[in-house]
């Protein structure tokens, strides 16, 4: 009679000993390089969480790690690999700046809705249609969502050194949007209700991620469409046996997934910039990967692994700034020790774990291979 | 035979879960060159017996020893050296290569040298002639049909050197038409000196192929029995302490039916030969077909000759290129776009053939896997529920059909193959459908799961609905059939009242080939 391990075990306890396993392999490194490994610790801890300023920031970057996480990961359960949410996410940016340069002028309350409803919607059209060159045509989503990629950063050049161009400027930016388009920071709305933060970019979209996480668990998990979505990702023959037209699933999945990637143009330009600059993605679509990997597909874990992917994000800048030693490039390496070991080696601790604590009984046979 | 020490021993194999026993002081010997039955419910605890021989279970308590010597098997490999092989129920196979190179797989050391490689492909060839085995070695595995892949396992078991092969549910195997073969296989196999050990569920087949069968019950082997000294009517008496009627008897209808539910007219259904063997079919040609509501229509033929086809063309799933079906008095044509779910709901229900294992996602969880094709009825109008509505649902479900464990949440691959099965025919006869299309649905199911499915079906054709079926079990084709229809290379040859044949003409019928009509 198979009994499943206890859910703490796969949940909680297997990633904290991974992450814990990766931090000491950054301090290896850190170390053989020549840093002070402690104090490069006190400075990345203190930098990200020690001060509601760090803590701040380090929600800043969660946010748009939870966007590009939710992404890939809910293209992923209808087994499609959307590498395309910088794409996505640049062409939801560029919505938004449309609304805020061009658009009515309107209060907050109808304002974020507008810029919700564009950035979902230019980031969804670009996922459209290589999801439905898939469906239909049965393109490699992997490939055209990386062609899709190439042309969308070209459209943004395109339009920021010609129709988009802030006059009389050389950067390839756009004007600055009017203030009353700017999303209120959490510094302003907390300070409202008489809470008082330091001063950080952190802004309303982060509520807004939050939301989405519980949006997308209910969806997968309690929802019909949800269900036919996940049962497309793990047996087409289960699918058409079910009844379920793959096609249009593979479609709508990918307009959602593009449409979270989108939101990144809230929390970046809409939140922070307040104006388009070429590069405001930077990555963030790309390290969806690795968060939806860490994650394990699921928006609570996507949630846990973002906040610690902000942290990183945020404390390895702030190590960068203080050491002359250490570039930006640390927090690559962070991030990719992380992945490695909680992605690529997820399972190494698994056998070892259960002899250290006696769970041995709990072993189904079927359970002794990692699925 | 009495002088030798046993092939193969067990002796008191306790084995438990977290607390739930499911071997319970079990032991077993195996003669060398015997054909050993192993007989019990879904869940009595064969497979795991099995699998502590092989290796793949470390018992809690007891002992096995091989050829009198006792050993500690501590995994396969060390079982497979010491000559136990075993064929899982469902196998996997690298399709794309050639049956050579799929047993030379697990053999990592041959790999690299080409004199070893042409010793072993001699060695082989060898094999496969000695036994009988039809297919050459450089045959891909895509363009073998089930049962042949089974042979590659069982010659790759010869292969390593195999002195008692374990065969956990050889579906395909074990199907009438390949009946014949197996008892040559299983004659020369004894020759050698190899024993058989074969778990399975027909027991009508067990009964005549097997010298010795033991009986598990609640993980104690109950009885072992010489199938010459016990009529096959007792096995099922030892085996779930009630008699059942085997094949379960026919129930009469209670009301004769005449409303047409069902018509099909001129069906021709082109067929698809390239690609893989086992996903091919026939073209189906000028299939006319009325059936009654209350009716009851077995479909039988050799596989692949048609009847397969039909049954999915029925359910949305193949498309049909001309005729008409005229089903509760509307007609679907090529060009209606008829899918599987306008099959659902006019109340279709079908459960496809186990063998191929559609009607199950292996990943999701069973209480899931229960709504697979009515996910529309099953999560509501707003498409919304609750996991704790969906457990309880399949809850009910498990507990009228017996499958265990009943713990919804489960991964439905992780139950036997014969609780998933139980699980698909639950899942549509939920539905109370107006037509129910079954495929081989019998095969992995237990006895007493079988026999309810039976009454099952009587009751649903009581209710005024019919039921298709393909089988290619005689016995069970007679006892439920109103009528009968052979197919042949994708005709419909022969439609007979089932009253008016029996099952040796019915084997005549099939076997026949068609330029002799």
């Amino acid at each position: 009679m198979p009994k499943a391990l206890p859910w703490w075990f796969n949940a909680l306890l297997l990633p904290t000993a991974n992450i814990f396993f990766a931090f000491i392999a950054c301090g290896i490194v850190l170390w053989l390089v020549g840093i002070d490994v402690t104090h490069a610790i006190d400075v990345m801890f203190s930098g990200a969480l020690g001060s509601s300023e760090g803590v701040g920031y380090t929600l800043f970057y969660a946010t748009n790690f939870i966007f590009s996480g939710l992404a890939v990961s809910l293209a992923w359960q209808a087994g499609l690999f959307n590498i395309g949410a910088e794409g996505q996410a640049l062409l939801g940016g560029l919505g938004i700046s449309l609304v805020c340069l061009y658009g009515p002028q309107l209060p907050m309350y109808l304002m974020f809705p507008l810029t919700i409803t564009i950035a979902a919607l230019f980031g969804g059209l670009w996922a459209l249609i290589p999801g439905w060159l898939n469906a239909y045509r049965g393109s490699h989503i992997v490939i055209t969502t990386i062609m899709f990629n190439l042309i969308a950063s070209s459209l943004i050049v395109y339009l920021l050194v010609g129709p988009l161009k802030q006059p009389g400027q050389m950067a390839a930016v756009s004007s600055t949007f009017s203030q009353a388009t700017w999303l209120p920071t959490m510094e302003q709305l907390l300070g409202n209700v008489g809470i008082h933060l330091a001063s950080s970019p952190l802004n309303l979209s982060f509520l807004l991620a939050v939301v989405c996480c519980i949006l997308v668990y209910s969806y997968l998990w309690y929802t019909r469409v949800g269900f036919e979505t996940r049962v497309v990702g793990l047996d087409r023959a289960g699918a058409k046996f079910g009844g379920i037209a793959s096609k249009r699933i593979i479609i709508s999945t990918m307009v959602l997934s593009g449409a979270l990637a989108g939101f990144i143009g809230l929390n970046e330009v809409q939140g922070s910039s307040h104006q388009l600059h070429v590069e405001f993605v930077s990555g963030y679509g790309f390290a969806g990967i690795a968060i939806a990997l860490m994650g394990r597909n699921h928006p609570f874990g996507i949630f846990v692994a973002s906040i610690l992917f902000g942290a990183l994000y945020q404390g390895g800048g702030e190590l960068a700034f203080s050491d002359d030693n250490v570039g930006h490039d640390v927090i690559l390496l962070i991030q990719a020790l992380v992945v490695l070991f909680c992605g690529a080696l997820e399972w190494m601790l698994k056998p070892r774990l259960i002899q250290l604590l006696g769970l041995n009984r709990w072993q189904s046979p079927n359970e002794a291979q990692p699925s | 035979m009495s002088m030798l020490s046993p092939a193969l021993e067990l002796r008191h194999i306790n084995k438990s879960y977290d607390g739930v026993i499911a071997l319970n002081n079990a032991s077993i010997s195996i003669a060398p060159g015997s054909i050993h039955g192993v007989i019990g419910e879904n869940g009595a605890g064969k497979s795991s017996l099995m699998q502590v021989a092989y290796g793949l279970l470390q018992p809690d308590g007891g002992q096995i020893f091989i050829d009198g010597v006792a050993v500690s098997l501590k995994g396969p490999s060390q079982a497979i050296e010491q000559g136990i092989g075993m064929l899982h129920q469902q196998a996997n196979w690298l399709e794309q290569l050639t049956v050579f190179e799929n047993v030379m797989l697990a053999e990592p050391s041959i790999g690299l040298f080409n004199r070893k490689r042409a010793q072993a492909r001699v060695k082989l060839e060898l094999l496969c002639r000695e036994f009988g085995f039809e297919f050459s070695l450089s045959t891909k595995l895509s363009e073998l049909d089930y049962s042949q892949r089974q042979l590659v396992d069982v010659l790759r078991s010869l292969y390593r050197g195999v002195r008692v092969l374990i065969l956990d549910e050889p579906l395909a195997l074990l199907s009438p038409t390949q009946a014949g073969y197996l008892n040559k296989l299983f004659i020369t196999l004894k020759l050698q000196g190899i024993s058989v050990v074969v778990v399975s569920h027909k027991l009508a087949v067990l009964h005549q192929l097997c010298d010795v069968i033991s009986v598990i019950r609640e993980g104690v082997v109950t009885a072992c029995v010489s199938p010459k000294l016990v009529p096959l009517s007792e096995l099922s008496i030892l085996m779930i302490g009630r008699e059942l009627m085997l094949p379960p008897s026919r129930v009469e209808p209670k009301i004769v039916a005449k409303d047409v539910l069902l018509n099909i007219q001129s069906l021709y259904v082109k067929g698809v030969s390239k690609g893989r063997k086992s996903t091919a079919y026939v073209d189906l040609t000028d299939i006319n077909l009325s059936v009654f509501s209350g009716e009851i229509i077995a479909l039988i033929g050799q596989p692949k000759a048609g009847q397969e086809v039909l049954l999915d063309v029925m359910a949305g799933l193949v498309k049909f290129k001309s005729g008409t079906i005229e089903f509760k008095q509307r007609v679907i044509n090529s060009n209606s776009g008829f899918s599987v779910k306008q099959a659902r709901e006019l109340g279709i229900g079908y459960a496809p053939s186990p063998l191929i294992n559609d009607g199950m996602v292996d990943m999701l969880s069973m209480a899931e896997s229960v709504y697979l094709g009515y996910q529309q009825q099953g999560f509501g109008r707003w498409g919304i529920i609750s996991n704790e509505a969906k457990e309880a649902h399949c809850r009910v479900m498990m507990e009228n059909w017996r499958v265990l464990p009943i713990l919804p949440a489960m991964q439905s691959s992780l139950f036997s193959g014969g609780n998933q099965q139980k699980m698909v025919l639950a899942r549509e006869l939920a539905q109370q459908p107006a037509l129910l299309l079954l495929n081989q649905a019998t095969q992995g199911v237990d006895a007493s799961a079988s026999d309810y499915l039976v009454r099952q079906l009587f009751s649903l054709r009581d209710r005024g609905a019919s039921v298709i079926f393909y089988s290619s079990d005689l016995d069970e084709v007679m006892s439920l059939a109103d009528r009968v229809c052979i197919f042949n290379q994708g005709r419909m040859v022969e439609v007979i009242m089932a009253a008016n044949t029996n099952k040796a003409d019915l084997a005549l019928l099939i076997a026949k080939e068609p330029n002799d009509a």
